[in-house]
């Protein structure tokens, strides 16, 4: 990729990386993700007129499809979840470029018929040879896979023209042994300059532009400490329950699943100090200082900071839905948490004794995730004075889906002649703001990928700081091992547990 | 595109100028609720707005032709759009307003409305027309004035007043009658108004693609020292599309360090232009095709031997690919997919660029001094 400085003629042209002509390898290419996101979001970014001109996918899984059923597949996919409505003429000349390879993840034949394909259909496609390899499948089969692209002479060396580089998708590991496993598998092969590990969350139009809120205005920065911010809570509610992911969920957990990659790293965005640039490792060296920074809760604290939790059978929008250890394929006796809350600090300079509230839940009664920094009352005087009745205080909440956006609640006071406070809402919405669509974050980051541009992905450091932390309250329940854990109703907001996680601190949780 | 976005138009009422603001305020309450909710399934209709939009028409006729652009346009920036239209052959004694809204469908089954207000002035009252826009501009958001005439805008008090109203100035050169005259023209005051507001000429925005395209193209890791060995550049361009390749030899010549000292007319075939640069002169050829889109059609631009020599020919590979298609075979791989805009789509998105660029400033000036070239 060329820089202004070298090329006059780039001068004044957008300094974003572009995305190179690519083909995609997408192993797993029949499963759900492939049909839920990738397909669609690939479609729309060619419809967007985003995606390089010359483009390939091919999917690569044990199913039994052929280049037309798996152009069937992608159709019935852009039908089902396109955020664009499937365009005949569109759709034809994307399809011409979906091919599809059948094999197992550890079938060295099948690596070898991939390479040769990838050969036949790189030159009519346009594609100079540059190759993504996406990993959507199992953590257990990804090093076997990453093995067999180096034995099949299919990975080249970083910094070289064509390029190789690899995406890997959740969960990066179990715990962190398994995590560094993974991660030391992967360096065998790639370096770490070709390595995009993603959190879709890091894609998000609102948790992008957290970092354009905090450091493109002047008021918000200087509000952001612990000087002025009484508390933050971070959360993430799933309306549904385990679904048909029980033999995955079962052995992860909510912690796993949500804590350890999404919330920590929208965490890290919304408490990480400002960086000196927006070049990928500078952002990502401060977001790992954040991690880095975050007080370990291990031993004995885990029970007065987290709390965990599965949810019962109760109703969901009227509906009665039955709890967890009722779902199928989950055992009878499961301990696995769908719930969990944690109060923690970063212990740096500036969020000195700031509680950070961090929760996430399946069956709760909506989907809904955002960050809420709660800011200091105003002294007990003037407009305050009662502590019976205290002023609401001003809260800046970010939503990160649905319905992305912001808003400021700040006193006000209602019309006519008493001086009478009253909370309201200063809402921004992206949806209704502006005209234009946000890209699906997946759309976003398969595009900085074909660019090669890291930002918004997470490095290996990162990945296992984040295990570590995890890692004490993991250790911690596995030691105080119970044969019960609290429940809560589905369509609820938690257990009691978590009110009086937050309670004890004289606060409670944000109605959302 | 600008495809028929605001099927839920309220129908325009005619309003008394000084009520604008309140019947504008109305269309929110009891009316608005039918029409703009009116489609089976909507939810009721949200006011959105990002920019005050001022468009300029010189005629009725003119003004015909914008509302499904209008629509297009604040479908994708939703703005209180004021459209000024002068009616010169009108008879009428004064002014005449009137309001509607403009909704489109939005995610969840929401309806997303602007406010459109359209003012008309017979010839003896277009003056009077910035008085009455400034009061009905939102405070506090940016303002984007559209010079939707196909004349080029030309300094006076009309343009001043409303330019002066404005963050932001857009215009189009392409389909100008005299696209030579009115470089000079614009120019006069767009070097000076540049520094105050954001000027934007939708014909130098229509030239990005092949900028990047050729920049990446010519880039000194792909095609070594062909940048500072250029000899000649050859541009074909469909009828009206003048300015933007005018654009395009502005750029390369104020990127390059090249200057004009000579420029020729054949009239409505080609123009040539003679540079000089650090090396050595080099010639730049303009032709016009008779037939074909209103746009670029094909840049070849050659470089000298003395650096291995080499040439690249830049050219649509099917409607919405634009690529390098023969020239040197390590810059032949490139090809950019590249959406056809409409004018609608190309206001759009310039205003939602609120910055200075230099780099049009810097062709603006450079393309003045083509321009002078050939009138003397």
């Amino acid at each position: 990729m060329q820089t202004a400085s070298h090329n006059p003629l780039m001068v004044g042209l957008s300094k974003t990386l572009l995305p190179e002509p690519s083909t995609l390898v997408i192993f797993g290419g029949a499963g759900d993700l492939s049909r839920r996101k990738l397909l669609p979001g690939l479609y729309n970014l060619m419809r967007d007129g985003v995606l390089p001109a010359n483009f390939a996918v091919i999917g690569f899984a044990r199913t039994e499809l052929d280049d037309e059923r798996f152009r069937a597949l992608a159709r019935e996919s852009i039908e089902k979840y396109s955020r664009r409505s499937l365009d005949p003429d569109a759709f034809e000349h994307f399809a011409r470029n979906l091919f599809f390879v059948r094999g197992g993840f550890a079938d060295p034949a099948a690596y070898a018929a991939l390479a040769k394909r990838l050969d036949e259909i790189e030159p009519g496609c346009g594609v100079p040879g540059n190759r993504i390899f996406y990993l959507s499948i199992p953590p257990s089969v990804m090093g076997v896979c990453v093995d067999q692209l180096q034995t099949a002479g299919l990975v080249r060396p970083a910094a070289s023209s064509p390029f190789s580089r690899i995406i890997v998708e959740k969960p990066i590991g179990h715990d962190l042994e398994s995590a560094r496993q993974l991660n030391a598998t992967v360096a065998r092969v790639f370096d770490e300059s070709q390595v995009f590990r993603i959190d879709h969350y890091l894609g998000k139009e609102t948790v992008q532009s957290l970092l354009v809120m905090r450091f493109a205005n002047s008021i918000f920065e200087p509000l952001w400490n612990q000087k002025y911010v009484d508390h933050v809570q971070i959360t993430v509610a799933e309306e549904e329950g385990v679904g048909t992911r029980a033999n995955y969920y079962e052995e992860a957990g909510a912690l796993r699943d949500m804590v350890q990659n999404h919330i920590l790293q929208v965490l890290c965005l919304t408490a990480m100090e400002p960086p000196w640039s927006l070049s990928p490792d500078v952002v990502r060296d401060n977001r790992l200082a954040v991690l880095q920074g975050l007080r370990p809760i291990s031993g004995k604290d885990v029970d007065q900071y987290a709390v965990r939790a599965q949810y019962a059978s109760g109703f969901h929008h009227g509906v009665e839905v039955p709890g967890y250890r009722n779902e199928p394929n989950v055992k009878p006796d499961s301990t696995t948490e769908t719930f969990v809350a944690l109060k923690c600090f970063i212990d740096n300079w500036r969020w000195a004794g700031v509680p950070f509230y961090l929760r996430t839940g399946k069956r709760m009664p909506k989907r809904a995730s955002e960050i809420a920094v709660q800011f200091k009352e105003v002294p007990p005087i003037l407009f305050n004075y009662d502590p019976q009745s205290p002023l609401e205080p001003n809260v800046l909440s970010v939503r990160i889906q649905p319905d992305e956006g912001l808003s400021l609640k700040i006193a006000t006071k209602l019309p006519g002649p008493k001086v009478r406070i009253y909370p309201v809402k200063l809402d921004f919405r992206y949806g209704t703001t502006f005209g234009e669509q946000s890209p699906e974050a997946y759309e976003r980051l398969l595009l900085d990928v074909m660019a090669g541009d890291a930002t918004l992905f997470m490095r290996r450091d990162a990945v296992e700081a984040s295990w570590v932390w995890v890692t004490g309250i993991l250790e911690a329940w596995q030691e105080h091992s119970t044969r019960w854990l609290p429940q809560y109703p589905a369509g609820s907001w938690g257990p009691l547990e978590a009110e009086k996680l937050i309670g004890a601190d004289a606060r409670k949780w944000r109605a959302l | 595109m600008a495809r028929a976005v605001s099927e839920s138009v309220t129908s325009p009422r005619p309003v008394d100028v000084r009520a604008i603001e309140r019947e504008l305020a109305g269309l929110w309450h009891e009316p608005l609720g039918s029409v703009a909710a009116g489609a089976e399934g909507m939810e009721p209709a949200t006011r959105a707005c990002m920019s005050n939009l001022l468009i300029w028409c010189g005629t009725q006729e003119q003004a015909r032709e914008l509302p499904i652009e209008i629509g297009a346009i604040v479908e994708r920036h939703p703005s209180r759009v004021l459209l000024l239209v002068g009616e010169p052959e009108s008879e009428k004694a004064g002014l005449s307003a009137s309001v509607s809204a403009l909704c489109h469908p939005a995610s969840a089954g929401r309806q997303i409305c602007s406010e459109h207000v359209t003012l008309s002035a017979p010839s003896g009252s277009v003056e009077r027309l910035p008085s009455i826009a400034l009061p009905l501009l939102i405070g506090d958001l940016p303002t984007a004035l559209w010079w939707a005439a196909p004349e080029p805008p030309t300094a006076g008090a009309l343009f001043d007043d409303l330019a002066g109203m404005a963050d932001h100035v857009i215009y189009d050169s392409a389909g100008w009658l005299d696209p030579v005259r009115g470089v000079v023209s614009v120019a006069g005051w767009a070097m000076e108004l540049e520094t105050r507001r954001v000027v934007s000429d939708l014909a130098w925005r229509r030239g990005k693609p092949w900028r990047r395209l050729v920049g990446q193209a010519l880039d000194p890791q792909i095609a070594p020292g062909a940048l500072e060995s250029i000899e000649e550049v050859e541009i074909e361009h469909g009828p009206h599309a003048l300015p933007q390749a005018w654009f395009l030899i502005g750029w390369l010549a104020g990127r390059l360090g090249w200057r004009p000292i000579a420029g020729k007319v054949a009239p409505g075939v080609a123009v040539t232009f003679g540079f000089e640069s650090a090396k050595a002169p080099l010639r730049v050829t303009v032709r016009r095709l008779a037939t074909g889109e209103s746009e670029l059609s094909r840049v070849a631009i050659r470089w000298s031997a003395k650096v291995g020599g080499g040439a690249a020919t830049f050219a649509w590979d099917g409607r919405d690919r634009l690529g390098v298609l023969a020239g040197s075979s390590s810059a032949s791989a490139r090809i950019l997919s590249v959406h056809h805009e409409s004018r609608a789509s190309l206001v759009a998105r310039q205003m939602a660029k609120l910055f200075h660029d230099p780099l049009f400033r810097d062709t603006l000036a450079l393309s003045r001094r083509m321009a002078e070239a050939l009138l003397r």
